[in-house]
């Protein structure tokens, strides 16, 4: 099948203008062929006995590929069978369709090693730069880099460049803080003990399949915030993998609240008023001196145990939750607690928090009486061992010492604890503990 | 040291070359007789003569493509346009001859041409004679493209570029001619694909070239007073062979980047340094790229117009402070 | 006319010494005679680069040549003659329908067939392609796919041979089409101009075949006067019967001298045709009748000096048959070998981009 044009790739015969046998001289039209562009006839090259037709009409036949076979003196015709044929003048080149096939599978393996090889890669990274969120934490390749190789746990670092993007400032602010949050006991390579089931979780933590958005009318599709993530993702790792036992107590807090009252006319002058949840948050932090095992945090060597009291305070905020610490809050007085307290919040709300504010708690003190909630268990932050959970003030019909009706302000204290950690004997221990102090306030003087 | 214009450099180093070597000789409209609607070659006929100096008729095809003849054939041409906006009628000799006969004759011939002139806007000249070409013409392999800034820098390179094998297309910056700088008195040549740090910093990295490059020295004194910002400014100078490294580690430093060119914006210099950047620096990255170019306009003829058609010094403090995540007012 | 040349001094064009001889054609002016055995000579060469031509449109048929085939087929007579003329030093430079070329200046056509293949042993390597046929050492330039766009460098080889003062010209072969064009104006213009200070020995060598590609002279030419169209640069110019090798070779030695002594261009106009398409691809040939090409067919150079030869008694008609299977022998060699070179490896990719010290830069 001669070329006859650049483009040509291929050509149709329509009909042979000669019979197998005929003799043919140079020049005579032998057959009518099609391309993509338009129909012609071509001429024998040579002249001889046309011998062999090897292509039938109808047939498409590529460039360069026999069609027939003009048998000159003294030539054999070769055996047909059914491909190009060899020798003669217009044989093909058989080689060169061969060697295309064989360059071409060379380059498909080729490929298919090269996605190969890029598969461990992607695999043995533990992306320590957060794992459970790499990929949706956002940040600058630098801080990535900076957090892999300083191990940092990128979701609990904030982000102040646009939406929320962790920059380079906020790594190098929280590395030179010397509290940046790290990867230790989460998804690290390095951590012997549970790695498999760590990453395992990690994998683990979006369900495996969530639903497609329905797109209704009526409905809105809100993309969740880094926080909402973060955070979605934190508790779900906790839930997953705390044992959590709850414990319960009923608090009298009439004793409290008239000291509270008393104090907080004394301190008027100094523009500071004592809120109930001061008074609930240093009972939490005093009572732990004598339960310490609750005053722990889970780490992926064992339970480490704390002699100061750390106690982060969960503060509401739109965008979601943030748990700023007081530090050794069980040796901190009232004033101090409350004025901490209010600037912590304050500031929270501000999105005004330096990393090392936020982050190493031992404790959590969740308040959400304001609210009106009678009673509610919270979830406990990791890798702390407890959270005690601070319920509303609902003034109930109780009996006295004496049997006699009398109302009394109640409030609900709910703990969860990890039972890794303690067990609900300690748990329920510490409680109790807890409602002596608030039932006898003098005692947070001590 | 001596201090000259741009001008005088240029003139210079083709006066010192054109004598050193009998092979150079100079070719374009009115560079002659008229020494020059730039005055670059002014008084060189005198002294060399019409056979060396040639007043060509208004033919910038023809006269480019008989350039790459004569350079096929042993001569050394410096062929001038008078403005770089006049190339595009001598395309077809440049791209289609001078870059490739080299590579389609196996290697057989050599084009050891320079073709130089004014380049960029800035003077009021409206559409057709304001276009910045570095990125047109360093897109073709078997072109060498120099823009240099200084004259310092015109000078040597200009003798570089004469001495070089190579077909050079030599952007010198129109606006500049009148620059002083120092220039030493002798024969010197400074290299291609080197890169010149202008100005050195710690914070962001400025990479430019042409008369941005000055530009972006002035923006980054007001970084400094205004925003105790220190910009690192860099001159490209040379875009084929280009000066990946310098950039690289420049930006391994300053962790953020600005790309400031006078063209426009689509496939321009300024998006080459950007993919670079995000090649070879991606983990030292704090913030993405920002380039600044020209309007996406032809340019204008009133002053107000094409003052706000090119790159100015807020566009680039902006980006700089940006890249920082600093306000930007 | 006298025997040396000044300027080559060296040995002087062989054909000036002879002295005229009856059998010899008519000439122009009567001095320039070629003897026969140079005749059959040249006639040999023009049928080698017929039979080369058409190994070189059977293998496009193929597939063995890849992109563009300007064959020149037909035109033997316009090459043959103006090479002969040609001087060691001399350059030559012509369009895309450059086979002939490099054959006839010495190039070893197995080089030639293997750059057509495509292939490491080709003249440039493979890396050019039937359109970038170049031979520098012998003089061949080049080879360019462009129309009219050579022509301004062909000006500019004239005018650095003159700067140097070599005593060298330059052929410079174009076509009807490229007259046309902005790029030959300027050129010729640039020729005229320098040539008046003796600045451009050039010869132009308009190889009139009739047809721009499809369209012809008359339909895209508002002048059809190739060779007047000169007068507008200043250039003197003849015309030739293409087709008639002896007139081509008489004009040829007469202007090549012409040109190397002013320094100053000259034009020949040579009415020819080519009786193949003008590419491969061009099957149909919509542009000219079958009536067109047969008559034309009857002009063919070869066919002429053939009958010419024969005629005088030089060859008989078994000489042109054996000939010609000599010739086809030879390109059978010539194709084989091609065929069976390898292509050019991979790093060939990047060399030869830039000159000196940049010879492989942009390798990633």
């Amino acid at each position: 099948m001669p070329k006859m044009g650049d483009a040509m790739e291929e050509g149709t015969i329509v009909k042979w203008l000669v019979s197998e046998g005929d003799e043919v001289s140079e020049g005579d039209a032998i057959a009518e062929i099609e391309t993509d562009k338009a129909s012609m006839e071509i001429e024998a090259e040579d002249s001889g006995t046309l011998a062999q037709f090897i292509a039938g009409e109808g047939d498409d036949v590529p460039v360069g590929e026999a069609i027939a076979f003009i048998q000159g003196e003294g030539e054999e015709v070769p055996e047909r069978d059914g491909s190009a044929a060899e020798g003669g003048g217009e044989a093909e080149e058989e080689t060169e369709e061969g060697g295309d096939g064989q360059a071409q599978a060379q380059t498909a393996t080729e490929t298919e090693e090269e996605a190969a090889e890029e598969q461990p890669q992607a695999g043995g990274e533990p992306s320590g730069d957060g794992a459970q969120t790499d990929g949706q934490v956002r940040a600058s390749p630098i801080v990535r880099r900076l957090a892999r190789e300083n191990n940092l746990d990128l979701s609990r670092i904030e982000g102040s460049g646009p939406q929320g993007r962790i920059v380079e400032r906020d790594v190098r602010a929280a590395l030179e803080s010397g509290e940046a949050p790290t990867t230790d006991g989460q998804a690290e390579v390095e951590a012997p003990e549970e790695p498999q089931q760590e990453q395992a979780a990690q994998q683990q933590i979006q369900p495996a399949r969530l639903p497609e958005p329905t797109e209704a009318p009526g409905t809105q599709l809100m993309e969740p915030t880094r926080m909402q993530r973060v955070i979605g993702e934190r508790m779900t790792e906790a839930k997953q993998h705390i044992p959590h036992f709850y414990a319960t107590v009923e608090v009298e807090m009439d004793a409290t609240m008239a000291l509270r009252k008393q104090l907080n006319e004394q301190l008027e002058e100094e523009g500071l008023k004592l809120s109930v949840n001061d008074f609930v948050m240093k009972a939490c932090a005093v009572a732990l001196r004598d339960y310490p095992n609750l005053n722990a945090i889970y780490t992926s060597k064992g339970i480490e145990l704390h002699e100061k009291v750390d106690l982060a305070m969960a503060v509401a905020l739109d965008a979601g939750l943030i748990t700023p610490v007081i530090k050794d809050a069980a040796s901190k007085g009232l004033a101090t607690i409350s004025r901490e307290s209010k600037d912590l919040a304050q500031r929270a709300r501000d999105g005004d928090l330096a990393p090392d504010e936020y982050q190493g708690g031992t404790i959590t003190v969740s308040n959400m009486g304001m609210f009106g909630v009678e009673s509610f268990t919270a979830i406990i932050n990791p890798p702390q061992a407890a959270i005690v959970a601070v319920s509303g003030i609902v003034k109930r019909p109780t009996y006295d010492e004496d049997g006699e009706l009398a109302p009394a302000s109640m409030m609900k204290l709910t703990l969860s604890g990890d039972h890794r950690i303690a067990n609900g004997r300690d748990g329920a221990l510490y409680m109790a503990e807890v409602k002596r102090i608030l039932e006898n306030p003098m005692l947070l003087m001590v | 040291m001596p201090e000259k214009t741009y001008r005088d450099a240029l003139k210079e180093a083709m006066r010192q070359e054109m004598k050193r070597d009998e092979s150079v000789i100079l070719m374009g409209e009115d560079i002659g007789v008229y020494g020059g609607t730039q005055l670059v070659t002014d008084g060189l006929i005198d002294i060399f003569g019409p056979k060396r100096v040639v007043d060509t008729p208004i033919a910038e095809n023809g006269f480019t493509g008989a350039a790459v003849g004569m350079a096929m054939t042993g001569l050394r041409p410096v062929v001038e346009m008078m403005t770089w906006n006049f190339s595009f009628l001598a395309a077809d000799a440049i791209i289609q001859h001078a870059a490739k006969v080299r590579y389609f004759s196996g290697g057989q011939v050599e084009v050891p041409l320079v073709i130089r002139g004014p380049n960029g806007g800035s003077v009021q000249l409206s559409a057709q004679h304001t276009h910045s070409l570095e990125n047109f013409y360093a897109a073709f392999p078997g072109l060498k493209v120099i823009s240099p800034v200084t004259p310092y820098d015109v000078k040597g390179m200009m003798l570089g570029a004469i001495r070089d094998p190579n077909a050079v297309i030599f952007l010198e910056a129109g606006a500049l001619y009148g620059t002083k700088g120092e220039v030493p008195d002798d024969e010197y040549t400074v290299p291609f694909g080197e890169a010149r740090i202008a100005r050195e910093g710690d914070d962001v990295t400025l990479v430019s070239y042409g008369r941005q490059v000055n530009l972006c020295m002035r923006v980054a004194d007001k970084l400094e007073e205004e925003d105790d910002i220190s910009a690192e400014v860099i001159d490209l100078r040379s875009l084929r062979p280009f000066d990946e490294e310098t950039i690289i580690e420049s930006v391994k430093k300053t962790h953020r980047a600005v790309a400031v060119q006078e063209q426009w914006r689509w496939f321009g210099v300024a998006s080459e340094v950007a993919a670079i950047i995000q090649d070879k620096a991606f983990d030292y990255l704090d913030a993405p790229v920002k380039r600044v170019s020209g309007a996406e306009v032809p340019a204008p003829y009133a002053r107000n117009l094409e003052l706000a058609a090119f790159p100015n010094e807020d566009m680039v403090a902006d980006a700089a402070r940006l890249v920082l995540y600093q306000e930007v007012v | 006319m006298t025997a040396e040349n000044e300027r080559t001094g060296d040995g002087s064009v062989e054909t000036q010494e002879e002295p005229r001889e009856e059998t010899s054609a008519e000439s122009r002016d009567g001095t320039v005679a070629v003897d026969d055995d140079h005749l059959l000579d040249l006639y040999k060469k023009m049928v080698l680069i017929r039979v080369f031509e058409e190994a070189t449109q059977r293998g496009f048929r193929q597939g063995k040549i890849g992109g563009y085939l300007h064959v020149y087929t037909g035109q033997e007579a316009v090459a043959t003659g103006f090479i002969d003329a040609y001087q060691e030093g001399d350059r030559v430079i012509t369009a895309y329908r450059d086979h002939p070329f490099p054959l006839l200046l010495g190039s070893d056509p197995k080089e030639v067939m293997a750059e057509l293949y495509g292939k490491r042993t080709g003249i440039v390597k493979g890396k050019g392609g039937s359109m970038h046929l170049f031979d520098v050492e012998r003089g061949f330039y080049g080879g360019y796919g462009i129309v009219g766009q050579h022509i301004p460098l062909g000006v500019g080889i004239g005018y650095a041979l003159a700067y140097k003062e070599t005593g060298e010209i330059i052929q410079l072969y174009l076509g009807d089409g490229a007259m046309n064009g902005g790029p030959f104006l300027e050129a010729a213009n640039l020729a005229g101009l320098w040539g008046k200070d003796g600045m451009c020995p050039c010869l132009f060598i308009v190889e009139n075949n009739q047809y721009g590609m499809g369209t012809s002279v008359a339909r895209s030419t508002a002048m059809t006067d190739l060779a007047a169209k000169f007068d507008a640069f200043g250039v003197e110019h003849e015309k030739v019967d293409g087709m008639d090798l002896e007139a081509v070779l008489e004009v040829a030695h007469r202007a090549t001298e012409q040109v190397r002594e002013t320094g100053k261009p000259y034009a020949v106009e040579a009415l020819t045709y080519r009786t193949a398409p003008h590419g491969a691809a061009d099957f149909f040939e919509k542009y000219r009748t079958k009536d067109e090409v047969q008559k034309w067919r009857q002009r063919d150079p070869i066919g002429l000096l053939e009958h010419k030869l024969i005629e005088r008694d030089v060859i008989s008609e078994d000489d042109v048959e054996e000939i010609r299977d000599e010739m086809q022998e030879t390109i059978s060699e010539v194709t084989s070998f091609a065929d069976e070179s390898e292509e050019p490896p991979l790093e060939e990719l990047y060399t030869d981009v830039y000159a000196g010290q940049d010879e492989y830069m942009g390798e990633e």
